[in-house]
């Protein structure tokens, strides 16, 4: 290591804020560019299972619907 | 756009030819799913290059002789400008592409890469001004470098707002690709006009990033973090391109089982 | 036959020059607003600034380039916006002339009826802002030449965003960072000759600028508005 000690390589002869400041906002926005897709991704895809789960709903209703129909007009 | 397309037919690949690979890249479905397969080793290789880069230049490369060790925001700063500036020749290839073989997940890539270049070009800027400040004794100076990023920046911002102005997606993919071609060509024009302007007002001050010899120690630690920051690239550019096929996608049959076999597993 | 194809290609820039300045004429109070604006905001800068001659005539270049940029990104998104409300913009998609002549024509007619009047105002804005005398002919030579830019430049921005409803304020952010180096050298070009030095070749990059903005602007126009005007 060039620095001789751990708190001379966060001091970095005064530096140190600099530094690593620029690598913590780098790191962050880095970070932000990757999970912030996955998390999008997860929700597309519910979104998607939800349109089809009340497809199959409203398909379900309009079965029961027509089942029920009949029978109640025979009454 | 279609003398354009007239204008390119002679280079379109046949469809028979070992072209194939081509025609199958403009699948979204083939996309989504190779792309799956690959994402976790290039997300490892870029984990890898960028720790190695970011320790060896952080902890182990020797300090500036003149800049001491604030020198070292070189390691984040300049790759990132590099990747903004590529970034945005990037983008606009995939709008041309887009333009010209009316690929459709050309322009997915291109609606992806805006934020992620227009991100990188905040960090270029963010990075730069701190570095200003123990350099110059301030946060910003209007220096070429720095000047260029910040209009850089605005370019992105145009391709991104347009983007969102438009309802119709076939609209908003053209529109910004052309705005993207249009901003590639004056790319180099503002890079020169900005260095001659800077030339013309301020005398040499010292420069960032331009150490006349640099060092082979200080060198190869900037040399894996530029690579490192292209495979990040990469990634990003997968993963927003992925969710760009799902929005667009979301009615077709593969994508509504891939929803349910999400939702089940 | 060449000639024939030269007459039909010359009419259709002609034809739409001619058109568009009839327009203009018949409208004249809008056409003046960006000269309006020009003179009035060059009254707001002594009265923000300074009213010192010293420190005016430092930045009376620099201003007056700037405040004819913002005269011109006015007047910009006009360019196009009324051909598409009352449909005469379809009927030019669909001329057989080649797209870019007709809207080379619109955009000389822009220059004509915005540019070069601005142009021809800036002497007397340098007379107010208190310009060294060596910068009267760069000054008008420069916004000459550099308008020209900003409007065929801005016919690309224009075409882009002209079927959107609050299309004018995203054109001004597109088309801006474009504009940058036009601005550098104009307002360099001034700037060179207020110091004594030779100021052409300053001008000749914006001559440069101008010829290949000509090229490539109308073609750019023309694409994007195939792509937007049926949006």
């Amino acid at each position: 290591m060039y620095f001789e000690n751990i708190p001379a390589l966060i001091n970095m002869s005064g530096h140190g804020v600099y530094v690593w400041s620029s690598v913590a906002v780098t790191l962050a926005a880095m970070l932000w560019l990757v999970i912030a897709p996955l998390f999008k991704q997860r929700e597309l895809l519910q979104e998607v299972s939800r349109d089809i789960q009340r497809q199959q709903d409203r398909e379900l209703a309009a079965k029961t619907a027509a089942l029920s129909e009949p029978h109640e007009e025979s009454n | 756009m279609s003398w354009l397309s007239r204008l390119f037919s002679k280079w379109l690949p046949k469809e028979s030819s070992n072209w194939q690979w081509f025609y199958r890249l403009g699948s979204p479905r083939w996309f989504y799913q190779r792309s799956g397969q690959w994402l976790p080793w290039v997300s490892l290789a870029a984990l890898l290059v960028l720790a190695t880069g970011l320790v060896w230049g952080l902890a182990f490369a020797p300090e500036d002789a003149r800049q001491g060790n604030s020198f070292r925001i070189i390691y984040i700063h300049v790759p990132a400008a590099f990747l903004a500036q590529s970034g945005y020749f990037i983008m606009a290839i995939a709008g041309a592409i887009g333009l010209i073989w009316k690929m459709k997940i050309s322009y997915m890539v291109m609606k992806a890469a805006a934020p992620i270049g227009a991100a990188l070009t905040f960090i270029a800027l963010f990075t730069g001004a701190v570095w200003g400040k123990p350099t110059w004794g301030a946060y910003w100076v209007w220096d070429a470098r720095i000047t260029s990023m910040l209009i850089l920046l605005f370019l992105y911002a145009g391709v991104m707002a347009l983007q969102y102005a438009y309802h119709s997606v076939d609209a908003a993919s053209k529109a910004s690709a052309i705005l993207a071609l249009v901003g590639t060509v004056n790319i180099p024009i503002i890079n020169k006009s900005v260095d001659w302007w800077y030339t013309l007002h301020q005398p040499a001050t010292i420069k960032l990033t331009s150490a006349p010899s640099m060092h082979m120690d200080m060198f190869m630690p900037l040399l894996v973090m530029i690579v490192g920051f292209y495979l990040f690239y990469a990634v990003a550019l997968i993963l927003h391109t992925r969710n760009e096929i799902l929005r667009r996608e979301r009615k077709t049959s593969w994508v509504r089982e891939l929803a349910t076999a999400k939702a089940g597993s | 036959m060449t000639s024939h194809v030269a007459r039909k290609m010359d009419s259709g820039f002609a034809a739409w020059l001619r058109r568009d300045l009839l327009l203009a004429y018949r409208r004249r109070g809008e056409v003046a607003s960006p000269v309006i604006f020009f003179i009035m905001v060059s009254t707001l800068i002594p009265l923000g600034l300074t009213p010192e001659a010293a420190e005016l005539e430092k930045v009376a270049a620099g201003m007056i380039w700037v405040m004819a940029l913002l005269a011109t990104l006015l007047s910009m998104d006009a360019l196009f916006a009324s051909d598409y409300q009352d449909g005469s913009l379809e009927q030019m998609l669909i001329t057989p002339q080649l797209l870019p002549l007709p809207i080379l024509g619109k955009v000389t007619a822009h220059w004509l009826t915005t540019g070069l009047p601005l142009t021809l105002v800036s002497p007397v804005l340098g007379l107010m802002m208190s310009l060294p005398n060596a910068g009267y002919v760069p000054l008008v030579c420069s916004l000459a030449l550099g308008t020209a830019c900003l409007s065929l430049v801005g016919a690309v921005g224009a075409a882009l965003t002209v079927s959107l409803r609050k299309g004018g304020l995203l054109l001004s952010l597109l088309v801006m960072p474009l504009y940058m180096p036009v601005i550098i050298f104009g307002t360099a070009t001034v700037s060179y000759a207020v110091d004594g030095l030779n100021w052409l070749p300053p001008l000749a990059i914006l001559g440069a600028m101008f010829a290949a903005s000509v090229a490539l602007c109308p073609l750019a126009a023309a694409g994007a508005l195939r792509v937007t005007a049926s949006n």
